[in-house]
């Protein structure tokens, strides 16, 4: 949670943005690395505690570019379908073909909430398993610990009207070879206020899925690519 | 299918009265919430099940 934006602030408020709860009235002082931290301060820096007005230790990457594949295949009965998938280094979009798509993120460090360190992220999706079920997909380079956050939000309400936070614990989590990795799977859709007017049909047999957290609004066509004509935030908090 | 898979529970470190289901497959570490029975109990039956769905799906869907 982000400290205050007015009025008194103390130096363990700080001290907490920057260390957790864990840390309250436990003795540091202001020059210390997670506390200048928190306002991107130099060691040694003149410092105002006004300048930790609405300061969060939460590491948020914003304008979130991501990878796409689109293409069309032979389906049953020999019906012309299209296949797509979207996200960061997203699975391959389905047993139709297609090239995993991958992309790039604006925030490449780790991230940290509260003073945890989660690690980077390596993959960051949101797919659709061909069975009319949706899900979310990210994986986190790090130590096996299923903790250091509680929510993580999708924001792409600029575009698209996106807006969706979820529990960590509405996830399951997995992990091995140095990389844990969260799904919300099985998700039959999520609301219609939710979902945006240029959503993507995953098949051609009306088993739609929509590709809207990280996706883009317009010009895809045939291939694979980075997008260009998007943003989209992603946050831990 | 998945006959030999068992699972022991955890609490969750940041919200204590959420309860993870733990289990190993194939050298790959797995947590996905348990299914509480109507007093509030973990329902093991049910959870071994949800375990279960869960492998299934991540080994099928190649996740």
């Amino acid at each position: 949670m982000a400290l205050q934006t007015s009025g008194q602030i103390s130096l363990n408020d700080i001290h907490v943005e920057a260390g957790g709860a864990s840390v309250s009235g436990t003795a540091c002082n202001i020059n210390e690395a997670d506390i200048r931290g928190l306002i991107s301060a130099s060691s040694g820096a003149a410092m105002d505690f006004a300048d930790w007005y609405g300061a969060s230790a939460s590491q948020d990457f914003t304008t979130v570019k991501s990878g796409h594949t689109f293409h069309t295949y032979t389906g049953g009965r020999g019906t012309t379908q299209y296949g797509f998938a979207i996200g960061f280094n997203s699975p391959a979009a389905n047993t139709g073909g297609g090239t995993p798509p991958s992309g790039s993120l604006s925030y490449t460090g780790d991230i940290v909430v509260s003073g945890t360190t989660l690690g980077t992220i390596q993959m960051m999706a949101h797919y659709g398993d061909g069975n009319g079920r949706t899900s979310i997909k990210f994986e986190i380079q790090g130590t096996n610990t299923n903790s250091g956050f509680t929510t993580i939000n999708f924001n792409n309400s600029g575009t698209n009207g996106v807006n969706a936070t979820f529990n960590r614990t509405s996830f399951g989590y997995t992990y091995a070879n140095g990389k844990r990795t969260y799904l919300y799977a099985g998700v039959t859709r999520f609301t219609s206020a939710d979902s945006p007017a240029n959503t993507y049909v995953w098949g051609g047999s009306g088993s739609a899925t929509s590709s809207f957290i990280l996706g883009p609004t317009t010009g895809n066509s045939n291939g694979t690519g980075t997008e260009s004509n998007f943003s989209a935030t992603v946050t831990f908090a | 299918m998945y006959d030999s898979l068992t699972f022991t529970t955890r609490n969750d470190d940041m919200e204590p009265d959420f309860i993870w289901a733990c289990f190993t497959w194939e050298d790959v570490y797995y947590e996905i919430g348990v299914v509480l029975d109507s007093e509030g109990n973990v329902d093991n039956t049910q959870t071994l099940t949800k375990c279960k769905n869960f492998l299934h799906y991540m080994l099928t869907n190649n996740l």
